[in-house]
């Protein structure tokens, strides 16, 4: 049977899906798919490469899997999963959540869609400081991105989808460095806007807001502006709302593998404590005296805002910080929790 | 334990604080930790800065301060009162009672009855169930509740787990019998198993102090303290905050038929804002509800900073409006308490310095 086949078969029963890309985007003439795959006949699971070392997975699952407690073995070490959804549809994703975390891929981030069906004139401002990116700004921009932006949750474009996107790019630059920067993406007669970044140096200057009154004023004719926000990033939300964008009922759930969770743990321990080697799964680390109790309060710190979850105070245990295995529990339990 | 009050009011509160102000910024070179592991410590904990007192200022020299400050702003007469009960962790001497020290300086009558109490984190909550059952007497009108600590001199300044968080002062909390029939509900739990989880290991009779017991010595987190230093297994006391305080309350909410809504606010003793932060998760509150701004602004003073929470965040609205607030305690004991109370109009309510 071909890869199409196989999927098709899976298809005749119920199932659930995170993918809305069209047949012609996932298989070739010969009906083989474009990108790994995976499959049996209540699982078939599709991995996407990024030019980073995980990838992006797309599954379709029988719908009797959700409540089973069968366990599948995934083909990929390190990937990503996303999920986007209707908030209405609640009941499902938490089923989705569930099977996932049972199979080792924990919820990472929620992200929430904004849109703007009117904004108002800003036809009379200057903004002639606001300039396309040229030459070596793709470089700087890709960088920029890689450094303030999350490389699993926000799909960091390469050099390349850059160049593509130069005419819906705007940025402004201090000495030759890039101080403030605004991108966006035509998809239909929506306009939406990937990244909306002032840097460190260049904050409280009025950059942000002069980007944002230049797109919305070069872009009047669109019908419709779309964002992403991370729905714990209070601050986007905040200013977003004063240029008019409201909340919409659509959420892009993302998910982690086992692999990612354990190390980005790793690299905030090692943050905490650089003098240890937190790869040594034979040591309890508070036991060997690598985390003391004043460490748990800065990694606990860091946990939550890494993995958008409230921990409990009731879980903050030295026994819970003993090892990897038992820190990546207490942060399922505290998302189960909440 | 739950023990329940009516006919009592306060009347006024007064917290004393020294003038001197350290920043936990310029103390970050004294610890055996790098300056970014620090900095983000304290961030998260809400070091900031702390009130210390000058070498040879006491206990007994703040609460005199505080009284006679009351006596002549007419504020408090000095004849009203019926008793004195200081609760504090450090005291001018082993013996007499620091009480008696401060009856004499301040001179009051030889009817005024003065006793200590050894308390801390929960001892606000203590000395007014005190102050409660004095004017249970039907003898005593008025009570002055002193609470002070100047702990600050018994933490070594090498040591990055109870350095920073330390601040000394004093609170003079004036409680009357009232007619008011609002019921004031105490609840309060203790187990002395946990003892030794806050301690002072020298000092006492049992280990006097010598030059052995000053010697620093390095723990495994590179802290470096003496046996005549402040210790405190940071690890079982949060475990211990986290889970016995919100079981406490909830018992409270169900026993008296009240929500979380029910108060305004929640003054609790403040060791540091990330418990507190806890605390209110835990309970599912705003965290504007727990203020938790003293131990940043302040330090963490043990037996005060319940009053000074109340001054510092109702401060003269105090005077004007009445509010219903769930006071706790909890700490060295280990000892943990809440009262549910109604705090009506007060005479003062402020912050002043020695």
């Amino acid at each position: 049977m071909t890869d199409l086949q196989n999927l098709s078969r899976l298809k005749e029963k119920p199932f659930v899906t995170n993918c809305y890309m069209l047949e012609n985007e996932m298989f070739d003439a010969e009906q083989s798919s474009y990108f790994d795959i995976q499959m049996s006949l209540e699982l078939v699971c599709l991995y996407k490469n990024t030019k980073y070392n995980f990838k992006q997975m797309y599954f379709f699952v029988n719908q009797d899997q959700l409540l089973k407690r069968e366990l599948f073995n995934w083909k990929e070490k390190y990937f990503v999963v996303e999920n986007v959804t209707q908030i209405k549809l609640a009941k499902q994703n938490e089923l989705i959540t569930k099977w996932l975390c049972n199979n080792g891929i924990y919820h990472y981030r929620t992200f929430l869609r904004m849109y703007c069906l009117d904004c108002m004139d800003y036809s009379d401002i200057d903004f002639s400081i606001i300039q396309n990116p040229n030459g070596l700004d793709f470089e700087n921009i890709k960088e920029n991105l890689e450094s303030n932006f999350d490389i699993y949750a926000e799909r960091i474009p390469s050099v390349e989808e850059l160049r593509n996107l130069n005419k819906s790019i705007y940025i402004i630059k201090i000495e030759n460095e890039i101080a403030a920067l605004l991108i966006s993406e035509q998809k239909g007669r929506t306009e939406e806007i990937r990244y909306w970044l002032v840097g460190q140096n260049y904050r409280d200057k009025g950059f942000g807001g002069l980007l944002m009154k230049y797109f919305l004023n070069k872009n009047r004719q669109t019908k419709r502006y779309t964002l992403w926000v991370d729905r714990i990033n209070k601050n986007a939300i905040n200013k977003y709302e004063s240029f008019g964008f409201v909340k919409d009922r659509i959420v892009n759930s993302i998910y982690i593998n086992k692999n990612i969770m354990v190390d980005k743990i790793i690299s905030i321990l090692v943050d905490t404590r650089p003098e240890f080697d937190f790869n040594d799964e034979t040591l309890g680390f508070m036991d060997a005296g690598y985390l003391d109790s004043f460490d748990i309060v800065t990694i606990v710190a860091d946990l939550e805002e890494a993995f958008d979850v409230k921990i409990s105070g009731a879980l903050i245990l030295p026994e819970n910080f003993q090892s990897l295995e038992s820190i990546v529990n207490m942060v399922q339990n505290s998302k189960n929790a909440s | 334990m739950h023990l329940n009050f009516k006919n009592k009011k306060i009347t006024g509160i007064l917290s004393v604080l020294p003038a001197n102000e350290i920043n936990y910024v310029d103390e970050i070179g004294n610890y055996n930790f790098s300056e970014k592991q620090s900095l983000k410590l304290g961030k998260i904990m809400g070091y900031g800065t702390r009130r210390i007192v000058n070498e040879g200022t006491t206990v007994s020299d703040l609460c005199s301060y505080g009284l006679n400050y009351l006596f002549e702003k007419n504020l408090l007469d000095k004849d009203s009162i019926g008793a004195v009960v200081l609760c504090t962790q450090s005291p001018d001497q082993f013996l007499p009672a620091t009480s008696n020290i401060i009856a004499g300086k301040v001179n009051l009558n030889e009817d005024v009855i003065s006793l200590d109490i050894n308390q801390g984190c929960a001892g606000y909550e203590v000395g007014l169930m005190q102050a409660f059952m004095l004017l249970n007497t039907g003898s005593i009108n008025k009570v002055v509740l002193l609470n002070a600590d100047i702990l600050s001199k018994k933490i070594s300044i090498k040591d990055r787990n109870s350095r920073p968080l330390v601040g000394d002062g004093a609170s003079v909390t004036i409680i009357e019998n009232s007619n008011d029939n609002e019921e004031i509900d105490l609840f309060i739990k203790m187990d002395g198993t946990g003892a030794f989880s806050l301690q002072i290991p020298a000092g006492g009779f049992k280990l006097p102090s010598t030059e052995q017991t000053a010697e620093l010595v390095e723990d495994v987190a590179g802290n470096l303290r003496a046996l005549d230093h402040l210790v405190m297994k940071g690890d079982e006391v949060f475990n211990f905050v986290q889970t016995k305080v919100p079981e406490m309350l909830f018992d409270m909410f169900e026993k008296l038929g009240i929500d979380k809504t029910y108060f305004d606010y929640y003054f609790f003793h403040q060791p540091n804002k990330f418990m507190l932060e806890k605390l209110a998760e835990k309970i599912n509150i705003p965290y504007e509800k727990m203020p938790n701004n003293i131990c940043e602004k302040y330090g963490n003073g043990s037996n005060i900073t319940v009053p000074l929470n109340i001054c510092e965040n109702l401060g003269a609205k105090a005077l004007t409006e009445s509010y219903r607030v769930c006071l706790g305690g909890f700490g060295v004991g280990l000892t943990w308490s809440l009262i549910k109370w109604k705090l009506e109009k007060l005479d003062f309510c402020k912050i002043i310095n020695y």
